[in-house]
């Protein structure tokens, strides 16, 4: 049930967001040089629609999907990047990450269960960032990132491991207006239902692992960032203060995740705070 | 007397000025054989929009043959179309060019720089202190140049119309916000509704020339539009595509439109300046009310 007094959730119109994005993948690509894509496809919505995103942008035989299980991985997750990777027909590759992964996980030891369940979490996101940029090196192509604003806001990514990419297809869409673009670019209806989960460890959810379904996170981050409301009138308008509170911590705690590091500044000009230039620009591009 | 305006809405490479006068160029030659008496360009058409330090690299004088070149295609054509300027005292401004045969007919300065939000011009470029009309000849006669965000100023459209402008002249590169949603139509509406405004008060047709494409994370909306002196749209181009539109307008209906709502005549400019001079002397403190 949806209180009609809340705080809306972010609308999108689809079709429109399409085009943009479209535009936006094909740019990225003709300013650095480069023809193909990779994506890592979880079998989750976020990499499914960037997979058909991708493949509206450049065609699905300049994509390549790589699939990377880890033994724990559900197979329903495998199920549906093969479903994703059949109906576009585009490349697709399957790594096995488990033997990168158990030596390393072997020397990661402790007595808290859930600061080791994420450390685990993070060593695996970050060895599917290290296939994704071998492979992109090896296919000379560019990685789509497949983070949305929702985990983006929130810090839910890992630094350096899913968060690493090229440039971001989704990540100024929030998790529910990413399931109307979904829909719309023709992510099977399977893929695009089902709970949502980084399948970092067996039946782990993303809004079981928050405390928080989506549908509110988004109303809260939609009224706080977008709309630029206070926390009080989040909670006037019917959001619980906990989650409005939460939220605000979230967004201001990550902000790092968000950002280059910064640098000391010593010399006249310093990248990023006065040597300020356009990616794109005569000679940025890194391919002929 | 009917003339026709040629609207180019097309994508500049940002930071490469050689490979945008070719575009340019390109599009004279199209606009010409279209029977244009004015091409309009995008703000910014020259060099890109999100510069930043490449402003110096280029930018260029008034004098620039290059610049005061581009309706070399098409001898006797007006050809309007923003670039970055550098002036005598190497001031670099966001400037809109109005040529004809290698001479400069207009030259205005961008003098509302936006910088909030998810723009940041006002760090890289540096302000125009002019709002005129130019006299361009028959069959137009005096245009009044504007850039982008000038247009969100009424007094720009409003000075312009009063120094006898028969045509306003907007470019522009307005990147969409929110443009999947709601918000970002509504500030494509907010657009729609300030120029059908504008050509209505000021009883003057208007021609808004938008640009498309893509920049880092920014895309341009396009939607350019030509009105007629009544506010009605001549002639609009799509969203987010590459397009040339052209619309004819008559100088007949501006005149007969001037008769029937003779607001600009009627306009008591010492009671405006009265009561200017007055809100300037009380943000300032210098007097009390």
């Amino acid at each position: 049930m949806t209180d009609p007094d809340l705080p809306p959730l972010p609308a999108i119109e689809p079709a429109q967001a399409t085009e943009v994005i479209v535009g936006f993948i094909r740019s990225q690509m003709e300013q650095a040089g480069f023809e193909r894509i990779v994506v890592g496809l979880s079998g989750g919505v976020d990499s499914a629609t960037v997979a058909y995103l991708c493949a509206r942008a450049v065609g699905a035989d300049r994509l390549l999907a790589i699939r990377m299980p880890y033994r724990t991985s559900s197979e329903a997750s495998e199920t549906d990047a093969l479903l994703v990777v059949e109906d576009l027909g585009c490349r697709t590759e399957r790594v096995d990450i488990t033997p990168m992964v158990d030596p390393m996980l072997e020397l990661i030891t402790g007595d808290d269960d859930a600061a080791l369940r994420v450390r685990r979490g993070n060593v695996m996101a970050r060895q599917r960032m290290i296939v994704l940029f071998d492979r992109s090196a090896a296919w000379d192509a560019l990685v789509a990132g497949t983070s949305n604003k929702t985990e983006s806001l929130l810090g839910y990514g890992t630094l350096h491991g899913d968060m690493a990419a090229a440039f971001g297809p989704i990540g100024d869409l929030y998790k529910t207006q990413l399931r109307d673009v979904a829909r719309h670019v023709g992510v099977p209806e399977s893929v695009v239902r089902k709970p949502p989960s980084a399948d970092l460890w067996p039946g782990q959810t993303d809004e079981g692992e928050l405390g928080r379904s989506y549908e509110s996170l988004d109303r809260a981050l939609f009224a706080l960032v977008d709309r630029r409301w206070t926390i009080e009138r989040c909670v006037r308008q019917g959001l619980p203060r906990e989650l409005v509170e939460w939220v605000a911590r979230r967004v201001a705690q990550m902000e790092f995740k968000r950002q280059l590091p910064p640098v000391a500044k010593l010399s006249l000009r310093t990248p990023g705070i006065d040597h300020l230039y356009p990616r794109r620009r005569p000679g940025s591009r890194r391919r002929a | 007397m009917e003339y026709r305006v040629a609207l180019v809405q097309l994508a500049p490479r940002l930071g490469d000025v050689d490979a945008n006068l070719g575009l340019i160029a390109d599009a004279v030659r199209r606009a010409a054989g279209e029977g244009a008496t004015l091409v309009v360009f995008p703000e910014l058409a020259l060099s890109g929009y999100l510069l930043q330090d490449l402003v110096p690299e280029v930018a260029l004088r008034a004098d620039d043959p290059r610049l005061l070149g581009i309706g070399d295609e098409a001898p006797g054509t007006l050809v309007a179309a923003g670039f970055v300027e550098e002036t005598d005292e190497h001031r670099y401004c966001n400037s809109v060019a109005l040529v004809r045969d290698g001479a400069m007919v207009g030259l205005h300065r961008k003098v509302y720089l936006p910088t909030y939000g998810l723009f940041d011009e006002g760090r890289f470029t540096r302000t125009g202190d002019r709002i005129r009309a130019h006299d361009a000849g028959p069959p137009i006669g005096r245009i009044g140049l504007s850039v982008c965000e000038d247009l969100w100023h009424a007094s720009v459209p409003t000075i312009q119309a009063l120094d006898g402008a028969a045509l306003l002249v907007n470019v522009a590169a307005g990147p969409s916000r929110a443009p999947g949603s709601t918000a970002g139509l509504a500030a494509i509406a907010g657009w729609h509704k300030m120029q059908d405004t504008y050509a209505l008060l000021g009883t003057v047709p208007l021609a808004f020339c938008n640009r498309v494409g893509n920049e880092e994370g920014l895309t341009f909306w396009g939607g350019s539009r030509l009105l007629a002196a009544d506010g009605s749209v001549v002639v609009e181009a799509p969203l987010w595509e590459e397009a040339l539109v052209v619309g004819t307008l008559d100088t007949d209906d501006l005149r007969m439109q001037r008769y029937g709502m003779p607001l600009l005549a009627d306009e008591r400019l010492e009671l405006v300046r009265r009561e200017i001079d007055r809100i300037i002397a009380e943000r300032a403190g210098l007097e009390s009310t």
